[in-house]
């Protein structure tokens, strides 16, 4: 056997396939208390997307070209944009090569009724300009209690802030956002007060280095034109923004040290992970280590994903890193991160032992099925209410003639369907066969996002297909359980209260959640924290832990109605 | 301290010094006797008995005398003779401060620093060193290993006044940075010093060869050769200095010097390669084939021999004939024309379909060329004419497994070898059933290999990689930690099972034990620096921070080196290769010190661009006029690492 051999036989992954057989979980979960799995009914999604009066098809600019920013948009959102309590819905998108056939596809608006459906307020809104735009990221940037909005575009990227009238008013060319390089690659972003001032900063991932003149022309094996992969093209640096107030923004990404990692990144989660008090940054990239930034007291960051174990799995090699969130998925105190990755690859889930990440994606059941799939929203959610972080899993090839080249093994497909995983007690168990047509559709999977749209505690879905039509999904799982969903209101922390820790106890098990924008990819899910509480009726305590430093309790409180908490 | 190893020497004598073991025996020549002991493997014998009381004897003297440097620098040259550099590093760490006292200790402990693939830092380590010149040369080393091309001959440029001794090694280190100018200007005041130095006149000698001073290179080494005339690498230096100085006149003894060689050394396929050359030069035209032909079967890889045997062909027999092409697409293949050589072999194969030879290199060429499908077809083809041909089999198997058609794969291996208990069949069998994730009859195999060599290391290693690939459930995990425990037993210093077992302890919560094996791992295969992320998060879990932190950053380093040459080898390995996509590439490699494979580069940048002036003046800038010498050695690097490292 050649040295070569040996070395790559070594440095096989651990996880890259699955023979079915399944190790039991290191820790086992709580058993009793309130939120233990009670009795439940399927998960249940409902397409009602047309029903609810959206007609949005996303544009991914192509023209026959395969220009490698066509094959990984877009993204979108669940925001409040008018106030009214009811989440309204924000879809990316694409738009024609400054050398190409052109095309009116502005991005699109949709004002939720309160009554089910939805009506295109695109234009009255003053967002109905094409942008190439990839995803999205929602926060109140300016503290005036208006939601704003960002796109993240191949370019500059635009900062709409909200008028408060129903109008959004593009304030890029002020604010500092838009002096970047003509194809700097922005993907996925996230708001977040990294210095703790009460201002909501901005920190965008960015993809490669890539400009129309440096597209690699890859072809398939049968000759054909088709996208390279991000293993042809450098990686570029992230971004961070200061915000100073009164609009204006200021790049701090070479003084804080976000500069010096240099990567291909697609997901992004702001959270305290090490519960210092200052917020860290788990960015997921493509095809090279994902990055753990460690927030030093808001003034620098030290990237330590290697050290924390989170930058690659078991085999030492980097994934295909797209999607990202985070969730007490053991309801234990522990932290877990869970990435979406390419097909063979199967998700991550990076779980704290000991101070250390470590992959288990296996031992936690999300092999061997999430294998087929390559990845790209994802996000925990708790679908059925009975307190346990479910897992959704956005998934679509990025190769349209992989089905034909058989590049995957037998069975890949450029469509693919969804994948949902209910968690019970920390362990996961794919229940998309019984979750509905909806959940079965195969397509081409990029950004989503949850919300509850309709207010009744049941996490919906917006689903965004690359060069395909949104999807509005609606949860119809018929459980009896109970719920409880929180609003922030910061006062001397941001207005959105991102970056705060939210305790919930009931029956003797608590759960955690992070109000944050960012997670998923290329979307912004709900900004509200909303609970599962199985069949307890009331919540014991509830913990707020704002940015400011400031904690909130309330104690007994009902269920099954969404809260607002005021910072002190 | 007779044993004591010599710094790490370059390449370039490892093949002196190989070259000359053949034609000398052991305790020959003097070269031979200044090279460091290649991979000394403690063996289960009477000999490991010795070395473990040697080392005893050494760790008491050291304990003893914690403050005498000779007594730890001979328990630390000691460890690290016996590849075991992280103990070495412990030692070392312990008595810190004495390491800095002396040059030879400072030397010491940047060895041990490199042999754990902490290059930058053994560079830094002796960059503390002022005004000796030693210390520069090993510095400039390490830098050049690490792929500091640029930094490393900076170093070697400001060199003062080096003992010949040193002016060797930095010659040879420039010499492998393919610097030859450089080379010549630090080697030549050494040798006007001893005159008589053998080592001095060939570095010195192949460095005018590599910059097409021809007749001073002549002028070198006939000195040479008359002081060791059955050293053959000499000969051969002198003889191809003889033809290439365009002194026709002594053609006929470049010839002779060249024929001398190759009888001295007869699996050398350059001296064959260089031999064909001055008989073409002389018009002995069959006798240049046979040369030829005997270098390509020595070397099929190296591209000039394919060109210059299809010239010949040409000559000696009709251009069209089957050799001829063959000869040719060969030559495209190795410049990576694929495309060119289906061009090439196509006619050839409508001609004669039923020739092996065009139809095993068609199908190879269709392959490379994108067109899988194509590949199979012939070789499916070709197969029903000559079902025992096992060549036609094991080609037609590799280009299934390409075609990912694995289920026929195994149809074609059980067609061709039913039941076989042949172990290559049945690996390739175990592995195709993973790949068709046919789990329990791939395992049955590799047990059923196992207990056909119960007392072979690999089986028992190949079944536990079975089993913590493709099983997680416990019970598996503790078989496969059984199994690599036993392939440790009949083979202690097995790097595969030392990794694997190391991350197996890493990933159960036994750190203590993770160290132990990925240490090993690591200083018996440095370039396994994946090791490192393991050992690091082991070192993590025991709350030794440092080192945790100097193992992720070694990795981290790597990795991105890493990343960075596979994208642009990415760039120019699927067909799509461009000018500026191979430049790329080739200013990474000569920026890392990767020198072998920018010259194939280079000459591939030639082949597709051969009106190119850059690409011409870049190659003779790099690599000189006559760039094979480069490569000789970067292949003798290649073969030497290969045969270091195989567990």
């Amino acid at each position: 056997m050649t040295r070569k051999c040996v070395r790559l036989l070594l440095l096989l992954p651990l996880t890259a396939a699955w023979s079915g057989c399944r190790t039991a979980p290191r820790k086992v979960a709580p058993t009793s208390g309130a939120a233990a799995v009670s009795p439940t009914a399927p998960i249940r999604f409902e397409d009602v997307t047309a029903a609810a009066g959206i007609r949005f098809t996303h544009f991914t600019g192509a023209d026959g070209r395969y220009l490698l920013p066509e094959s990984i948009g877009g993204g979108g959102a669940f925001l409040d944009y008018d106030a009214d309590g009811h989440l309204d819905l924000f879809l990316v998108n694409g738009a024609s090569w400054p050398d190409g056939p052109k095309r009116h596809t502005p991005p699109a608006l949709y004002r939720n009724r309160g009554d089910g459906t939805f009506e295109e307020v695109t234009k009255q809104a003053g967002l109905n300009h094409s942008l190439p735009g990839m995803g999205c990221a929602v926060g109140d940037f300016d503290n005036d209690g208006h939601d704003d909005l960002l796109v993240t575009c191949l370019g500059p990227n635009r900062l709409y802030r909200n008028l408060g009238n129903g109008r959004f008013q593009d304030v890029t060319a002020g604010s500092g956002l838009g002096t970047v390089p003509r194809w700097s690659w922005h993907t996925s972003a996230a708001w977040t007060d990294y210095d703790r001032d009460g201002l909501l900063d901005l920190f965008l991932c960015r993809y490669v280095s890539w400009s129309p003149e440096k597209d690699v022309p890859c072809r398939s094996k049968t000759g054909k034109r088709t996208y390279c992969g991000p293993e042809f093209y450098p990686g570029d640096r992230p971004v961070l923004y200061r915000n100073l107030g009164r609009g204006r923004f200021e790049d701090v990404s070479a003084r804080t040290g976000i500069a010096s990692a240099v990567g291909k990144g697609l997901g992004i989660v702001p959270v305290d992970e090490n519960e210092d008090g200052w917020v860290d940054l788990a960015v997921a990239n493509d095809m090279t280590p994902n990055f753990l930034f460690r927030n030093e007291a808001g003034k620098r960051f030290v990237e330590v994903g290697q050290e924390s174990g989170l930058a690659v799995g078991e085999s030492g090699r980097p994934r295909a890193g797209m999607g990202i969130d985070i969730a007490d998925t053991r309801n234990d105190g522990r932290l877990s991160v869970a990435i979406g990755n390419f097909a063979n690859e199967g998700l991550a889930l990076f779980s704290q032992e000991g101070g250390l990440y470590s992959d288990q994606a296996g031992p936690a059941g999300l092999l061997p099925e999430s294998l087929s799939r390559l990845t790209f929203g994802l996000m925990f959610l708790d679908a059925d209410r009975d307190g346990w972080q479910d897992l959704f899993a956005f998934n679509g090839h990025v190769n349209p003639l992989v089905a034909e080249e058989g590049e995957e093994g037998e069975g890949a497909t450029y469509r693919q369907s969804p994948l949902l995983f209910r968690n019970s007690r920390g362990q996961y168990t794919n229940v998309s066969a019984t979750a509905g047509p909806a959940i079965q559709q195969p397509q081409v999977g990029r950004g989503c996002a949850w919300g509850d749209f309709d207010n009744n505690g049941h996490p919906d879905l917006l689903l965004c297909e690359n060069g395909g039509p949104a999807r509005l999904l609606r949860n119809t799982t018929d459980d009896a359980h109970h719920w409880l969903g929180i609003q922030l209101q910061g006062r001397s922390s941001n207005r959105n209260g991102y970056g705060a820790e939210v305790r919930l106890t009931a029956g003797g098990v608590t759960q955690r959640r992070w109000v944050r924008s960012g997670a998923s990819y290329l979307s912004h899910s709900d900004s509200r924290a909303l609970f599962g509480l199985g069949p307890q009726a009331s919540v014991d305590r509830l913990e707020v832990r704002w940015p400011s430093g400031k904690t909130t309790v309330q104690e007994g409180i009902a269920a099954d109605r969404y809260l607002q908490v005021r910072e002190p | 301290m007779s044993e004591t190893p010599k710094r790490q020497r370059p390449l370039w004598l490892g093949f002196v010094g190989a070259v000359t073991a053949g034609a000398l025996g052991v305790g020959g020549f003097l070269l031979l006797s200044k090279q460091r002991p290649a991979n000394p493997v403690p063996r289960r014998t009477t000999a490991h008995e010795d070395a473990s009381a040697r080392e005893q004897s050494l760790r008491s003297a050291a304990q003893a005398a914690p403050s005498d440097p000779e007594a730890q620098l001979s328990l630390v040259r000691f460890l690290l003779q016996s590849r075991r550099a992280y103990e070495a590093l412990d030692v070392t760490r312990a008595a810190q401060r004495l390491f800095t006292e002396s040059l030879p200790l400072r030397l010491a402990h940047a060895d041990l620093l490199a042999a754990t693939g902490r290059l930058p830092e053994a560079a830094a380590e002796l960059g503390k060193v002022r005004d000796e010149p030693e210390a520069a040369v090993a510095a400039a080393g390490y830098l050049l290993r690490d792929g500091q091309r640029e930094a490393a001959l900076q170093r070697l440029r400001t060199l003062k006044d080096p003992r010949p001794e040193t002016a060797l090694l930095a010659a040879q280190t420039a010499l492998d940075a393919a610097a030859p100018e450089l080379a010549l200007e630090i080697v030549e005041p050494a040798l006007a010093v001893r005159r008589d130095d053998l080592e001095l006149r060939t570095t010195a000698g192949l460095a005018q060869l590599a910059l097409g001073r021809y007749p001073e290179a002549v002028n070198t080494l006939e000195p040479a050769v008359e002081r060791a005339p059955q050293v053959p690498v000499l000969r051969y230096y002198l003889g191809s200095a003889l033809r290439l100085s365009g002194n026709l006149k002594r053609l006929s003894e470049a010839e002779e010097h060249l024929r001398r060689a190759v009888e001295l050394a007869p699996r050398e396929g350059l001296f064959f390669y260089e031999l064909a050359l001055a008989r073409v030069q002389l018009r002995a035209w069959r006798e240049a084939r046979v040369a030829m032909e005997r270098c390509v079967e020595l070397m099929p890889e190296l591209p000039e021999a394919q060109r210059d045997l299809a010239r010949i062909y040409e000559r000696v027999s009709p251009p069209d004939t089957v050799g001829a092409g063959l000869a040719r697409a060969r030559h495209r293949l190795l410049l990576q024309d694929p495309r060119g050589a289906v061009a090439e072999l196509e006619p050839h194969h409508r001609k004669s379909p039923g020739e092996a030879k065009v139809v095993l290199l068609l199908a190879l060429a269709s392959h490379q060329a994108g067109n899988t499908d194509r590949s199979v077809v012939l070789l499916t083809r070709f197969r029903e004419r000559d079902p025992a041909n096992a060549e036609v089999v094991r080609e037609l198997l590799r280009a299934q497994r390409a075609a990912k058609s694995y289920e026929a794969a195994l149809h074609t291996l059980e067609k061709a070898a039913p039941d076989t208990g042949d172990t290559e069949i049945l690996k390739e069998k175990s592995e195709l059933l993973q790949t068709v994730q046919r789990y329990p009859e791939a395992e049955a195999v590799l047990v059923r290999l196992r207990d056909n060599e119960p007392e072979n290391a690999t089986r028992h290693f190949e079944l536990g990689l079975f089993l913590t690939l493709w099983s997680r459930r416990t019970d598996r995990m503790q078989a496969a930690e059984a199994a690599f425990r036993e392939a440790l037993r009949l083979q202690p210093d097995y790097v595969g099972p030392h990794y694997r077992l190391g991350l197996l302890c890493e990933s159960s919560g036994r750190p203590q034990e993770a160290v132990r094996h990925l240490r090993r791992a690591h200083e018996l295969a440095p370039e396994l620096w994946e090791a490192l992320r393991p050992l690091g998060r082991a070192y993590s879990r025991l709350g030794d921070t440092e080192r945790a932190n100097d193992c992720f950053a070694v990795f981290r380093r790597n990795q991105t080196r890493d990343e960075e040459r596979n994208r642009l080898e990415l760039l120019n390995t699927r067909g799509r290769a461009t000018p500026a996509s191979r430049r790329e590439l080739i200013r990474f490699y000569l920026a890392t010190g990767a020198v072998g494979p920018a010259l194939r580069e280079l000459e591939a940048l030639v082949h597709f661009d051969p009106t190119g002036r850059q690409s011409r003046a870049e190659l003779v800038r790099y690599f000189g006029r006559a760039r094979r010498f480069q490569r000789q050695f970067e292949e003798r690097l290649a073969s030497r690492s290969a045969g270091e490292r195989k567990p």
